[in-house]
């Protein structure tokens, strides 16, 4: 366990921990789901089952939350994670077009990372609630709204 | 225009960093929080107050705030836990109070948790809003706690509030405020089964209230008596943030008293873009029955006029669709959405949201049959009403909606095996 | 909660609780709701919607397991409305279920089948892609055919809730929502086959019997369980004489609606390859099948011709056999009858009662303030028993465990304290100190908190596992529970080996007592061990696993003149030098009588007939009573009666021993008791349990200082040495286990001629 959370990510999932009472460990684990995937790209069962450890759960419960989510990647992704938003509002107004484009721009599809490892293009199905700057989508969580093909390229040329 | 525009959520807007505590006292924010600290008033009274401010929840449901807090029993350990999964498509007014008034949130909680005797309170944001609306949101908090509007024994008033910052991590059904609760408590976002509800059997088992972010943040308004409250009709009072998006010419969220024409609406967002014409709307969210454009331009944004229109204000959400709109494609990509987006518990949601989803994407390939109508209007009913939580209503009632409004175009579909609509 | 209300029920006025949930109220009223995910035994989950009904006054229909009662409520199950909201479920159920039901194990008593008969349609609308969901491998007990399952997550339930270790999740959502281990492993609950009872269809299924028979072929007949003193109630599933299935039968009092896996497979060991089925005399390395004739004809002249005699019976054997085994040996002049075989203090043997038991009934655990165990794994040892004291523990009993080792308990327990064995009576004996004290300084030491703790409660059970009875000091850790009980009110309790340990003593199976505990003159069994018998008889137990010291039992044997086995399994002519096996019933084929741990009787009748010419025992024993001259009395149901007679004989106990303590002081110790699949040889020739990795795991567990006291730092094997003997072992690090200790389950084959347990023995560099 401790090769995997180092006693720094331990520390960053104690700061989820403190904010739930000390009996009720297993609120913490999604803060600490999400930070063991900040550190390493995405989630392993062993990097699961160090989490169940630390959290004195049954890996089963990890393993349930892990998948549940899709939040959480279970297989290596690029580094920066690209979501463009389809639903509805944004469907209305080329979201899905954008969508392609950056699919034909990165020559990948929707779920696929680019082959130097730079960006992930997320297989977002929710809406993101940016629907009054449609189309849009997200770069690591922030907002990029209005998009255009070129500025939506823009964005991701300055991506390193 | 519009009068009593941007007053309550919005207030601080127009100001200099209107995120921070002084944009926020500038609109007299902390004065209410600060009287409470002061006072001691009974919890009952501001209960009252609630009640009688008419305040309905904004959320989607619409439930009298005031008789959800009169729901809280006096206990020992008990929560407030804010709703700040805004996910329903096509809102995001949640996200704007995040970024630009945040104080005003955490004024609504601190005084939510008072009225309700709850110490502690969590919001709990989509992990989407990681960035930009969790930093905000998070500075503010720091913020308040830094000028001792919150902790233990507040400025000496014996009023202890603990409020924290949660993230979800990306479930749709976490909106839902059981499957908020389990997903704080570290579990999936499974809806419970009511009886118990949150007030009684909440987070870890302890009474809890959820209220949306928009429903808390009017709050420290509310009781501050700003004249912008003093709005709305009989039933539907005060302000609603109404998100408009779609094919609108400027599309935004507006905070507008209840009740106003969606025409109005319609022409603060410029209209149908591109001189088209109007087609159809969903007035609240995707979850809820579309409505056709003659019966959308003659209504009023209220819960009352929107309800008998057979559609709901639900989120506030205010999609708009222009003349070229494919409406069976529409919904096959919000059905695509309930598909993803169903926890799996339910079997009828389960089993049935993938049903409905592959009937439409059959039809819109153009492999429709005759049939396929029958099970669009006969499934959607199985799944309303039979469900724990109300996702399989949500996923039933865009169908039943478009079916309503639009057969022809499935019909059209079916027959030709393509798109009735011409292409813009 | 407890408001007697009254409800309308399909027109009926029915008496209820309020908040009682709809569905009980139905079933006990004998009105069938269609159901899925609900079971009575655990929590609600109201996923499966199929069981919806029609409540007047509700928005829709409402689901009868988690709507709770109202007063004046009005409820319809069977109508227009209500039949429409069950029959909509079901047509979601069925839209990706698979047609296989003719190739399905479940066939024929699936819940999913016999309520697609009435509320299914004809014909599926569904015409989409249907999916497919891959089988993951759970062990050699569950077999999968996950494309079925209908997730109703009672078998996910059932591991958090009743199993006490959540090994079943449902991962993923929605479509995709998949049940299962996420990462592959076998399931290693010892309740393990529950879930097969529990799943509505076929996706969860005995894997021993896959494929074997069809569920509507299949002959019950009602048994009991043959390896621990629970006796869970179960039934024998057989087709055309042979046994193919084992399910509960519930039982409130006793195992409720559950079984362990031991009880639940132990039947494959009837057709194991090894079985005994014809008479057999040894010639030299290799055995000889002979006739019963020639076979009884050569027992009863060893018996005739043998000087002393010792006779050791398993603790399994029903009252019956008990009875006409010590009847046989005594007659021909046997000093030792035994069925203690593991146990190797016997001295004060007058201090104990007329049987062993558990202090109370099995379903009264829960009524204890306070539940004590010293020496024992529950888990291992009576599964079903460790399942009531953590429903009891869950209810609000406290629990407190003193072992030797920490073991692997699936609940938490109030306090558990890891200690020497070395010092266990020295805690007695300070328990019972601080009781007359009455310390009322903080209670830091756990002795002064017990002390308090079973002073304070009212009613408070103190037991003593299998590692306290099979202790060198034995008979003082019981004379001193006993004391300690009698001046704390305390009620005390054994927890000895095998499923009829009290039917063994009240037959007379005891070196110092016969029949209804009356005292005979005996030899007991360590004597019998150190001046080795003319001959040896060993009935259903194995020398080689089932004692104390299977090096010394090896020296003793190869002393004696002759050994007679009355056996199931054919042991390797090499190793264990009978002259004589005679072919017994085992699991499944027995009829008699069983006595559990509470002195229930429970009577058992055969499921099939035995294999080749193997006959009843107790009958055998008849013979060879009549054949050496003695005439065997009562026939039939009076030696029962004549049994049930002995119960009301008084044993007074006699004072406890004063003795000296046997237990070496200084050394490293090996402590040790059976795993839970080596108990008995039934269940060491049950196959699928064998391939367990409870079964399979065999490890030294020990302090990781012990470890480096010896060089051992980082090893990850070691040889343990005894009596000259020595094996090497996988280590476990442990730094829960006693300096002075290290953890060694006993009763396994593999360990060879290692020795005793609670000996000191010598670790070195594998």
């Amino acid at each position: 366990m401790n090769d995997i959370l180092h006693s720094d990510l331990r520390g960053r999932i104690d700061t989820w921990l403190e904010r739930f009472p000390a009996e009720h460990r297993r609120s913490a684990v999604l803060g600490a789901l999400r930070e063991v995937q900040k550190e390493y790209g995405h989630l392993t069962p062993e990097r699961m089952d160090a989490v169940a450890e630390y959290l004195d759960l049954p890996v089963v419960q990890v393993y349930e939350v892990g998948s549940f989510y899709t939040g959480f990647e279970h297989q290596p992704v690029g580094r920066h994670t690209v979501a463009v938003c389809t639903n509805i509002s944004c469907w209305l107004r080329g979201g899905e077009e954008m969508l392609t484009h950056i699919e034909k721009s990165l020559g990948i599809r929707a779920g696929e990372s680019t082959r130097d490892g730079r960006i992930y293009l997320k297989c977002e199905e929710e809406c993101l609630a940016g629907c009054c700057g449609a189309p849009m989508m997200q770069v690591d969580h922030v907002y990029h709204e209005n998009l255009t093909p070129e500025k939506a390229d823009k964005v991701l040329r300055a991506l390193s | 225009m519009i009068e009593n525009h941007n007053q309550m959520c919005f207030a601080t807007l127009e100001r200099p960093e209107p995120w921070s505590l002084k944009a926020y006292e500038s609109v007299g924010g902390y004065r209410v929080w600060k009287k409470i600290l002061a006072k001691r008033p009974p919890r009952r009274d501001l209960i009252e107050q609630i009640k009688s401010s008419g305040l309905r929840g904004r959320g989607g449901a619409g439930f009298p705030t005031g008789v959800k807090w009169g729901f809280m029993p006096d206990c020992d350990e008990s929560y407030l836990v804010c709703n700040a999964d805004e996910s329903e498509p096509g809102t995001c007014k949640d996200r704007d109070i995040l970024r630009f008034n945040p104080h005003a949130l955490i004024e609504g909680m601190a005084i939510a948790c008072y009225a309700i005797g709850a110490g502690t309170g969590y919001a709990y944001l989509r992990e989407e809003f990681g960035d930009e609306p969790y930093r905000r949101f998070r500075g503010a908090l720091r913020e308040a706690y830094g000028n001792g509007m919150l902790g233990s024994d507040i400025q000496g008033s014996g009023i202890t509030v603990y409020l924290h910052d949660t993230l979800g991590a990306g479930a749709y059904i976490c909106g839902e405020e059981t499957a908020l609760l389990e997903s704080l408590e570290g579990k999936k976002g499974f809806p419970r089964f009511k009886p118990p509800f949150p007030a009684n059997y909440g987070l870890w088992g302890r009474p809890t209230t959820v209220n949306n972010v928009e429903t808390l943040a009017l709050v420290p308004g509310i009781l501050r008596e700003e004249p912008g409250w003093q709005v709305g009709t009989e039933k539907s009072r005060g302000t609603r943030c109404f998100s408009v998006s779609g094919h609108v010419s400027r599309p935004g969220n507006h905070e507008l008293p209840l009740g106003i024409p969606f025409a109005d609406l319609l022409e603060l967002c410029g209209g149908v873009w591109k001189d088209r014409e109007l087609k159809a709307v969903i007035p609240g969210g995707a979850s809820v029955p579309v409505l056709p454009a003659k019966t959308m331009m003659g209504l009023d944004m209220d819960f009352e006029s929107l309800a008998e229109a057979g559609s709901m204000l639900g989120s506030g959400a205010v999609i708009v669709m222009d003349e070229t709109t494919d409406m069976v494609r529409m919904l096959q990509r919000i059905s695509r959405f309930y598909f993803q987006e169903s926890c799996g518990q339910c079997t009828p949601c389960r089993e049935g949201t993938g049903w409905l989803y592959r009937v439409l994407t059959r039809i819109v390939e153009g492999r429709g049959e005759e049939q396929d109508l029958e099970i669009l209007e006969k499934v959607p009913g199985r799944i309303e009403g039979h469900t724990i939580c109300a996702l399989g209503d949500a996923a039933a009632w865009p169908v039943q909606g478009m079916l309503r409004h639009f057969r022809d175009e499935f019909e059209h579909y079916i027959r030709y095996g393509k798109s009735p609509v011409s292409p813009a | 909660m407890s408001d007697p209300i009254t409800i309308t029920l399909d027109g009926r006025t029915v008496e209820a609780t309020a908040g009682e949930m709809l569905i009980a109220v139905a079933d006990r009223e004998g009105i069938s709701i269609p159901r899925f995910c609900y079971h009575p035994k655990l929590s609600v989950a109201a996923n499966c919607r199929m069981c919806l009904v029609e409540v007047s006054g509700a928005r829709g229909p409402a689901p009868a397991c988690s709507t709770p009662v109202v007063d004046g409520m009005e409820v319809q199950t069977r109508s227009e409305p209500a039949r429409d909201a069950q029959r909509a479920t079901m047509e979601f159920l069925l839209i990706n279920h698979p047609l296989d039901c003719p190739i399905c194990d479940q066939g024929g008593e699936c819940e999913l089948q016999d309520l697609a008969l009435e509320y299914g349609s004809d014909i599926s609308r569904y015409s989409e892609a249907r999916r497919v969901v891959p089988d993951p491998d759970l062990g050699s007990l569950v077999s999968t055919d996950m494309t079925r399952c209908i997730h109703c997550t009672r078998c996910v339930r059932f591991t958090e809730e009743i199993a006490g270790d959540q090994e079943l999740g449902a991962f993923g959502r929605g479509e995709f929502m998949k049940i299962g281990t996420y990462v592959e492993r076998a399931m290693n609950s010892e309740l393990s086959g529950c879930v097969i009872d529990l799943c509505p269809v076929g996706a969860l299924n005995a894997r021993p019997s896959r494929m074997s028979a069809r569920a509507w072929e299949l002959n019950d007949h009602p048994g009991i369980g043959e390896h621990d003193g629970v006796g869970s109630h179960l039934s024998r599933h057989t087709l055309r004489g042979r046994q193919i299935r084992c399910v509960p039968r519930t039982e409130e009092t006793i195992n409720e609606s559950w079984l362990s896996d031991r009880d639940r497979f132990s039947y494959q060991a009837a057709s194991h390859p090894d079985r005994l089925c014809w008479p057999l005399v040894r010639h030299r390395d290799h055995w000889v099948r002979v006739s019963w004739e020639e076979g009884l004809a050569l027992a009863a002249e060893i018996l005739a011709e043998s000087g002393t005699k010792a006779g050791l019976i398993h603790p399994s054997s029903t009252v019956e056999e008990c009875f006409r085994f010590q009847q046989l040996l005594r007659r021909c002049g046997a000093e030792t009858v035994e069925h203690r075989t593991r146990m190797s203090d016997f001295r004060g043997g007058g201090q104990y009662p007329r049987w062993p038991t558990l202090g109370c009934d099995v379903d009264q655990i829960a009524e204890n303030d306070i539940v004590v165990l010293m020496g024992g794994f529950l888990r291992h040892d009576q599964p079903i028993l460790n399942h009531r004291l953590r429903q009891a523990m869950h209810s609000g009993t406290e629990v407190w465990i003193i072992n030797p080792a920490p073991f692997d308990w699936n609940f938490a327990p109030t306090e558990k304290v890891v200690l020497s064995p070395r010092q266990w009576l020295t805690l007695l004996q300070s328990v019972e100190r601080a009781h007359a004290l009455k310390p009322k300084e903080a209670y830091a030491r756990f002795s002064d908190r017990l002390a308090r703790r079973l002073g304070e409660a009212d009613n408070a059970l103190f037991w003593l596992g299998p590692l306290a009875l099979n202790h060198p000091d034995a008979s003082l850790l019981y004379a001193s529970a006993h004391n300690l009980c009698k001046r704390t009110g305390t009620r005390l309790g054994t927890l000895p080996e095998g499923a009829n340990a009290p039917g063994a003593w009240l037959a007379g199976c005891v070196a110092h007592r016969g029949p209804g505990g009356k005292a005979v003159d005996g030899v007991d069994l360590p004597s019998r061990l150190e001046e080795p018998p003319d001959l040896w008889v060993f009935y259903g137990m194995d020398p080689a696993c089932d004692v104390t010291d299977p090096a010394q039992m090896r020296e003793a044997l190869a002393a004696a003149r002759k050994t007679i086995g009355f056996q199931s399994f054919v042991p390797d002519p090499q190793h264990l030098p009978y002259d004589l096996l005679l072919p017994i019933l085992t699991v499944g084929e027995r009829g008699g009588h069983l006595i559990n741990l509470e002195g229930r009787w429970q009577s058992m009748t055969p499921a099939v007939s035995p294999p080749g010419e193997v006959r009843d025992g107790a009958e055998v024993l008849v013979e060879l009573l009549r054949m050496t001259g003695h005439n065997p009395g009562f026939a039939g149901v009076s030696l029962v009666a004549h049994c049930r007679g002995l119960e009301a004989r008084t044993v007074v106990p006699d004072k406890p021993p004063k003795d000296a303590r046997r237990l070496p002081e200084k050394g490293l110790l090996r402590v040790g008791s059976p795993s839970i699949y080596q108990q008995d040889p039934v269940t060491r020739h049950a196959h699928a349990l064998q391939q367990t990795a409870l079964a399979q795991d065999l490890a030294l567990r020990l302090h990781p200082e012990t470890l480096n006291e010896r060089g051992l730092k980082d090893a990850t094997h070691a040889c343990l040495s005894q009596n000259g003997s020595s094996l090497k072992l996988p280590l476990v690090v442990d730094a829960q286990i006693p300096r002075d200790c290290l953890y060694l389950p006993t009763g396994d084959v593999r360990l060879g001629l290692l020795g005793a347990a609670f000996s000191v023995v010598d670790l070195h560099d594998a």
